[in-house]
């Protein structure tokens, strides 16, 4: 009891995070290594870049899903310990962008769509690409949620 | 003696880091944000919905047909802009917001306004064409940019051709004939 509440209380401000490109132009992946850098540097809230899943507590998925890509983004997912927050960075990891349309015939056959159309979303960040400063506060509203999800 | 003011210029200076979450980002002035909608600018042509690459920018009619919304998709919108630059009337703008996050798909903020289309029918098969404002709208550019010498011609003809649809439109057009002599 006292153990998990010291737990509880380590993890506070260290969420660690991932980084998983399932599509898309790289854009978007480009602003999180951004968001990485010492000019936005996400490492003073605590946020650390791990490269493996199984160290991961928040995923930031880029990119629309591919078919090609469907499975390792299951894996992927499978992979990263409970309690797991998946942010959706870009339009495209939102709800497919400029891959697919509104109108189903418009769309590329290669393309699902959003990542929600796989694993679940807990938080979506629109954007095309979006701002380093909006990838800063999706990580801090993570965070929250993390904490929210050890209770 | 490099080194020693390269250590004094670090010290003095302030660390390049952004303050962000306590302060506000600082946004170019030509950023672009997903655009908004005026209402009272609108001639109702819906260009932005057919330039949209991604469906973004798209005309609903709701509660059958009675009504029309014409809906911004923030979750789809890519901020290009197409939809800004084909406004004839400048009905659309883009925002200065940069931080769009939601915990859920729904709870994003569709831009949807309800624009009240009055349309004009055909005077000869009754069928909806556009919208009276969008109809006055091209009026009043011809009526500016046309030279003198035709312009009486050209907007009688043109008050003629707009009550028609694009099928009866065509009729009329071959039965009165379309040569260019008639315009010189």
């Amino acid at each position: 009891m006292v153990l998990n509440a010291l737990f509880r209380w380590a993890f506070r401000r260290s969420p660690w995070v991932g980084l998983l490109q399932v599509g898309g132009c790289n854009g978007c992946t480009i602003e999180v290594v951004d968001a990485l850098t010492p000019r936005f540097d996400i490492e003073r809230f605590g946020a650390v870049y791990k490269s493996t899943p199984r160290h991961v507590d928040i995923l930031l998925v880029t990119g629309c899903v591919t078919v090609g890509s469907v499975n390792f983004l299951k894996r992927i997912y499978d992979q990263i310990p409970d309690p797991k927050v998946i942010v959706a960075v870009g339009t495209c990891a939102v709800s497919g962008g400029i891959f697919t349309n509104r109108v189903e015939s418009a769309s590329s056959y290669a393309v699902l769509g959003g990542i929600d159309r796989v694993i679940p979303v807990d938080i979506y960040v629109a954007g095309c690409p979006p701002k380093p400063e909006a990838i800063i506060d999706a990580l801090l509203e993570a965070a929250k949620l993390l904490a929210e999800k050890r209770q | 003696m490099k080194l020693l003011k390269e250590i004094l210029r670090a010290l003095t200076r302030p660390p390049v880091t952004t303050q962000y979450p306590a302060k506000p980002a600082s946004l170019p002035p030509s950023f672009r944000g997903p655009p908004d909608f005026d209402d009272a600018r609108c001639i109702r042509c819906f260009a932005c919905s057919s330039v949209c690459p991604t469906g973004a920018c798209y005309v609903q009619d709701i509660s059958d047909g009675e009504r029309t919304v014409l809906i911004i998709d923030y979750t789809r919108c890519i901020s290009c802009g197409r939809c800004v630059t084909i406004c004839p009337t400048d009905a659309l703008h883009h925002t200065r917001e940069y931080s769009l996050l939601a915990s859920r798909k729904t709870l994003y903020t569709l831009s949807s306004t309800e624009v009240d289309v009055r349309f004009i029918r055909c005077t000869e098969c009754n069928q909806p064409i556009t919208d009276v404002s969008h109809i006055r709208f091209i009026a009043d550019r011809l009526s500016e940019n046309l030279p003198e010498e035709v312009r009486d011609r050209a907007l009688e003809d043109f008050k003629r051709f707009s009550s028609l649809c694009p099928a009866c439109r065509t009729k009329l057009a071959r039965k009165l004939g379309t040569s260019p002599e008639k315009w010189c």
